[in-house]
């Protein structure tokens, strides 16, 4: 029997709430937070919705506690914000107390930054403010979230596009369950950027309306912003402190679905095998899943792939699902940490939350997300899909302590 | 069309790189993904940005773009409805 | 962590391990800018399939063709998982997508840089080549990425979800970041010393086969390797972590350290040097300059110093013993102020 893996704490910050508190009230209300952006220096500001914090730069720094004058990338503010609240959350004082460690991801890091620097830089090398590209690396974000929780232990950054956040919850449960750390803070963040919503529509896979997961006229994601992080902490540092549990970490897999760099496979091989270790690690029948917080992005290829491997991933029964990206947008690498966050919401107050925007049953598959909230639900296991480019699939199962 | 279609030729093995293979090679009227020169939905992608940059026609969606960026000729032929337009 | 070097292979500014005594060259950008720049492979056709191979930035090359390599090297088809390192990732990619959406002004953008501007690009490049569904993972920037990859691939092993692990690192270097770089002070262009530094903007990839079952033809065995998140306590960290692995400072033989320079009298690593009197001083960066995942390029020479039994002259800057070369420690200051130990064995 493996070491049980607890959560402890949970922050989270998004287009649907700046803190747990709010994002749940949005939940229970339906409310969804994609729409027209008002910091974006876009041209397609006005025709590509996006899932926006609501808040400048300035206002983030408020909200993170720390000095407006210090020039922070939005990823860094926004991972800032949700460790803390995860901290504070799990009622940590003193995070130096037991091994403690942070695993955070992001896809593009300080791009937004970046962005500011290039265009003085392309037309001149000797312009373009060096504080500005000086947060470029991934790993920025996580050495300043990890300085700005006073954390002394040790810090890593992985980046497995859209899957990144999962991977760190996973990395953290290992490093727990191996005995490197008792306690790790793992999740993600990305803010948006002119890079990121460029490139998705390069790929023309943006939707222009609202994205509409697993419905047959869906045409293309929304891209989100925000971060989302939980405390994971072994048994015995659960027994020493006497805290109150939220869930429990009990399956992980990551698998790859050596397809293509960017499209699933049809058969959703990759996301199969991925849901079937998840299973496996924490021997858990797939008839004892009560909601999937599914990947659902809403690009004709992710939503077939990844229903085909559910149907076969559970003979057919397929729990209530829904892709809470309807409400959030993708917020690419923090999605895995957002969505944990959201399972263990759904859990604490037995609710499986509405797939946003669902009309039409897709031709090719027999199931459809859930479209209304449905309370009182006795949620005992959630399993939490993440899948990225190159076919980097993980799924998470939470459950019920 | 046909000097048009020579001269899309030319302008796809430049634009993905497709060192070993002349316009020769290519049959206008071959698939151009998958079984005929093997190109993927990337290749699609970059013939899309290809067509607009050098002739100044916007393919919408994907969908659209399955079926212009079928072969060379259709390609062409897309091209060439647009001018008369 | 007892972990078995089945393959190795790198790509890097000085070549193979029988050219380390050719000390490579020093490149300069047209303003003058120094850098150290990879050897790369003739005929990348003959490793990477030509098909895949025509969209492949340069970062891809390299680290696909060292991955391969060292599949090869390792006489492996098919490994358990595949886990890489990577500080900037394709940031050719990614400059010339940043470029483009500004000079364009966000119309008529080529995808391709974009895509492979994604951190896990060659990972999973590398997977879809072999056709391997196993692990995949991918560790990115300041800090210890390549690390983490190496720890993650220990974890992997002794929870027996694998048993050959794929595990490496890349970091291009390219003209922009260069400049950007200097202009950052992080190199200065003056303090070559007979045109010898370790302090200059390096790059390179390195890729393992490490597996938990001994054979002959074994490298080296990696015993242990850990991070150090401070630098107070750096001396007492590196004795705790010989402690754990029941050996005495003075029984090291030798200690690779990632100094930039070979007096290392007021140097980052002068408190290190005073607890190990005995042990051989060796560098490598004046081989493979500065990268975020430069320890990769110090684990793949100490492997192939275990495995020959042979320490190249010019890695030496201070030789304090004759005995048998049975191990060796790296000690390596990484970006992001944390510190890279690998305790190595014959």
């Amino acid at each position: 029997m493996s070491k049980r893996i607890f959560i402890t704490g949970i922050g989270i910050v998004s287009s649907i709430g700046n803190n747990e508190k709010e994002v749940l009230e949005s939940l229970k209300s339906g409310r969804s937070g994609i729409g027209i952006s008002k910091t974006l220096q876009s041209i397609y500001r006005d025709e590509i919705p996006v899932g926006e914090v609501g808040l400048s730069n300035n206002e983030l720094s408020q909200l993170a506690g720390i000095s407006v004058n210090i020039s922070n990338s939005r990823t860094a503010l926004l991972g800032i914000i949700a460790a803390k609240e995860a901290v504070n959350n799990a009622g940590i004082s003193n995070i130096n107390e037991f091994k403690t460690g942070l695993i955070s991801s992001t896809s593009v890091g300080g791009m937004d930054k970046s962005e500011i620097f290039y265009k003085e830089f392309t037309k001149n090398k000797t312009k373009g403010r060096l504080r500005d590209i000086a947060t470029h690396d991934c790993g920025e974000s996580s050495q300043n979230i990890a300085k700005n929780i006073n954390l002394n232990g040790f810090y890593t950054t992985i980046s497995t596009a859209c899957s990144s956040a999962a991977n760190a919850i996973m990395l953290g449960a290992r490093l727990i369950r191996n005995g490197y750390a008792d306690r790790i803070i793992a999740g993600g963040s990305d803010a948006l950027s002119l890079f990121t919503i460029n490139g998705f529509n390069s790929l023309m896979i943006l939707d222009r309306n609202f994205c509409r997961p697993f419905d047959e006229t869906r045409s293309g994601l929304n891209i989100g912003e925000g971060a989302g992080y939980v405390v994971l902490e072994s048994e015995d540092c659960v027994n020493k402190t006497g805290k109150t549990v939220l869930a429990e970490l009990t399956g992980y897999g990551n698998a790859c679905d050596a397809f293509h760099q960017t499209a699933s496979s049809p058969e959703g091989d990759g996301a199969y095998l991925a849901i079937s270790k998840a299973f496996k690690s924490g021997n858990i029948k797939p008839e004892m899943i009560d909601y999937i917080n599914v990947h659902g992005t809403g690009t004709p290829n992710n939503d077939l792939s990844e229903g085909t491997a559910l149907l076969k991933a559970f003979g057919g029964k397929v729990p209530y699902f829904s892709s809470t990206k309807s409400a959030t947008g993708h917020t690419l690498g923090a999605s895995g940490g957002i969505e944990a966050v959201l399972s263990i919401l759904a859990i604490r107050n037995k609710m499986v939350i509405p797939s946003l925007n669902f009309k039409e049953q897709m031709k090719e598959l027999t199931i459809c997300p859930v479209k209304q909230k449905i309370d009182n639900v006795e949620i005992n296991h959630v399993l939490s899909n993440s899948f990225g480019f190159g076919g980097n699939n993980t799924s998470l199962i939470f459950s019920k302590v | 069309m046909d000097e048009l279609i020579e001269k899309l030729k030319i302008e796809i093995i430049e634009a993905l790189s497709l060192e070993e293979i002349t316009p020769a090679d290519i049959d206008a009227d071959a698939p151009l993904f998958l079984d005929g020169l093997g190109l993927d939905s990337i290749d699609a992608l970059e013939l899309i940005v290809l067509i607009e940059k050098k002739y100044g026609y916007k393919i919408q969606t994907a969908e659209e773009g399955k079926t212009v960026l079928y072969s060379v000729k259709s390609m062409a032929e897309f091209i060439t409805n647009r001018q008369k337009l | 962590m007892e972990l078995y070097i089945k393959g190795i292979n790198t790509i890097s500014p000085v070549g193979s391990f029988d050219n380390i005594d050719n000390l490579p060259e020093i490149k300069a950008t047209e303003e003058g800018l120094k850098y150290y720049s990879c050897i790369e492979p003739l005929a990348y056709k003959e490793i990477i399939n030509p098909v895949l191979i025509r969209r492949m930035s340069r970062a891809m090359k390299i680290g696909i063709a060292s991955a391969l390599f060292c599949l090869k090297d390792a006489k492996l088809e098919m490994p358990d998982a595949i886990i890489t390192g990577t500080g900037l990732g394709c940031v050719e990619d990614s400059d010339k997508f940043l470029v483009s959406l500004i000079e364009n002004e966000e119309k008529m953008l080529n995808p391709t840089p974009f895509i492979q501007s994604t951190h896990n690009t060659i990972s999973s490049q590398i997977a879809l080549m072999l056709k391997c569904h196993g692990y995949n993972s991918t560790y990115a920037g300041r800090g210890a990425c390549f690390e983490t990859g190496i720890l993650d691939a220990s974890m992997l092993i002794s929870d027996g979800e694998a048993s050959n692990v794929l595990v490496g690192a890349y970091d291009e270097l390219i003209q922009n970041q260069i400049k950007i770089l200097y202009r950052l002070g992080q190199f200065r262009n003056n303090n070559t010393i007979k045109n010898i530094s370790g302090n200059l903007p390096g790059e390179g990839a390195a890729f393992f086969v490490l597996s938990d079952k001994q054979s002959d033809t074994d490298y080296a065995k990696l015993v242990g390797m850990d991070i150090i998140s401070s630098d107070n306590f750096l001396t007492e960290n590196i004795c705790d972590f010989l402690n754990k692995y029941s050996i005495e400072l003075k029984n090291i033989n030798s200690i690779l350290l990632g100094s930039e320079n070979f007096i290392l009298e007021n140097s980052k690593y002068s408190d290190v040097i005073n607890i190990f009197p005995y042990s051989n001083l060796l560098w490598f960066k004046h081989l493979c300059g500065e990268y975020m995942t430069d320890s990769s390029f110090a684990l793949w020479l100490a492997s192939n110093i275990l495995k020959t039994q042979n320490i190249p002259e010019k890695v030496i800057i201070k030789k304090n013993n004759t005995s048998a070369l049975d191990n060796i420690l790296i000690v390596n200051k990484i970006s992001g102020n944390q510190t890279a130990l690998f305790l190595l064995k014959k």
